[in-house]
């Protein structure tokens, strides 16, 4: 038997194309890779870490009914269509959980790990600030909110950001310079200095 | 406020446990497609609505709530296709599939519902009834070993919905408290005729001294509520 070489660091399209072939352990690779991505863009857009969780499953087994839909994956990076499915999911959040009710059944409890009082604190804390911020962002249409979160909160080029709103990348760029505009106004209306937006919206621009 | 949250890691086996399910999920075995419609599994352990003869016997377990009317959409007349399971209480189940279809919800890519038929297993183990909801004309039911339904007239679907809101109601009842015999069976009478579910009847059964407390069957080609005696309200 002729040795292979190890592949040790697949890229996702390959790790996608085992699993879809029978390998589930490529899938749990894919989840490791991005459970993290997609949890946080869960929790920035309904401000809850515990549903935020429970999503970032559903996400993945919805990504999973889905594999037919994927040719290829942009920059071999699977995240971007992730959040796509994270955005339907979090559209739809009733019905996807419905979907995916007796998958979610079949999942064992959670360990109860001990929790310091400050980690509970800090939980909170992030929970209030998210409410926060997004009482502002849901005065924007469905779509700019879509493309607030994946450009600016969760680092994706526009690129990116097209394959997971499946729009040209054209209207990702129109629908940003639209949300960013009119985020200053609320931003200002909201008793921060005017032309100036609100910080948190901007964190992770530079980084896009 | 000044600044977006931090961003978190899963808790550590939270991500660990969440990680083995869904590996474990991908490879499991297609669910069997003829399973039960959920309004009779929310009674899991419990009401057991007959549905080809016979006496279906429950026991008082379950919820309070509503029973949930669903249907299972397949994608295919296959045992592997996607299904999708849809609310259907509202109103027509092949409706509903085919507004789920149109949504690209059951197939991937595809935003036109095909011609659907809802069919029917001739029995399962428990004597259940078994509905999917599949892609082709009646005659797709032959080919894999159902029997076509034919659509709910208005009248029927009335009458489900009203069935469903009795069943909750005496669900509630008798599971909260231990009910006799002449109240259970006074109490059942009155919801039935308050739904106007005037074709539904109520016969008791088995009550005796220690026997005195109302469980609930249904019996529903005969269309009888059966009040069954039990030692125990549950």
């Amino acid at each position: 038997v002729k040795d292979l070489p190890s592949d040790p660091e697949p890229t996702d399209a390959e790790l996608w194309r085992r699993a879809v072939e029978g390998d589930s352990r490529g899938f749990g690779t894919l989840f490791d890779r991005h459970a993290r991505a997609v949890y946080n863009h869960c929790f920035r857009r309904i401000a809850d870490w515990s549903a935020a969780e429970d999503l970032t499953s559903v996400v993945f087994l919805e990504a999973w009914r889905r594999r037919g839909d994927i040719s290829r994956f942009e920059r071999d990076s699977a995240l971007p269509w992730l959040l796509g499915i994270a955005n339907n999911v979090l559209r739809n959040r009733n019905r996807s959980v419905r979907r995916h009710r007796a998958a979610l059944d079949r999942m064992p409890p959670m360990p109860i790990e001990p929790d310091p009082s400050d980690g509970v604190a800090a939980r909170l804390d992030d929970e209030r600030r998210m409410a926060e911020i997004l009482e502002l962002v849901k005065r924007l249409s469905a779509a700019d909110q879509d493309v607030l979160s994946l450009c600016v909160w969760g680092g994706l080029g526009c690129d990116e950001a097209a394959v997971a709103l499946g729009v040209p990348a054209g209207t990702v760029r129109s629908r940003l310079s639209r949300a960013k505009a009119r985020l200053r106004e609320l931003a200002a209306s909201h008793g921060h200095e005017a032309g100036e937006c609100h910080p948190a919206l901007w964190l992770r621009e530079g980084e896009a | 406020v000044n600044k977006l949250p931090e961003e978190r890691d899963l808790p550590a086996a939270n991500h660990a446990l969440r990680r083995d399910h869904l590996v474990s999920e991908i490879t499991r075995k297609p669910t069997p497609w003829f399973r039960r419609p959920r309004w009779i599994a929310a009674f899991a352990g419990g009401l057991v609505i007959a549905g080809t003869g016979g006496a279906a016997l429950a026991s008082n377990t379950g919820g309070g709530s509503m029973p949930s009317v669903s249907a299972n959409c397949y994608a295919a007349a296959d045992a592997n296709a996607n299904v999708t399971t849809v609310d259907a209480k509202d109103g027509d189940p092949i409706a509903t599939c085919a507004g789920e279809w149109r949504n690209g919800d059951v197939k991937p890519g595809v935003h036109t519902a095909p011609p659907l038929t809802q069919c029917r297993l001739r029995a399962d183990a428990a004597g259940n009834p078994m509905l999917v909801i599949v892609p082709g004309d009646t005659t797709i039911c032959a080919k894999i070993g159902m029997d076509p339904v034919k659509p709910a007239t208005p009248e029927q679907r009335r009458e489900e919905t009203a069935l469903g809101q009795v069943t909750n109601e005496l669900v509630k009842r008798f599971t909260s408290r231990c009910v006799s015999e002449k109240d259970g069976l006074a109490y059942a009478n009155e919801r039935l005729a308050a739904q106007g579910l005037r074709t539904w009847h109520v016969k008791s059964q088995d009550f005796s001294t220690t026997a005195h407390c109302t469980n609930l069957a249904f019996d529903e080609p005969h269309r009888l509520v059966i009040l069954t005696g039990s030692k125990f309200f549950h």
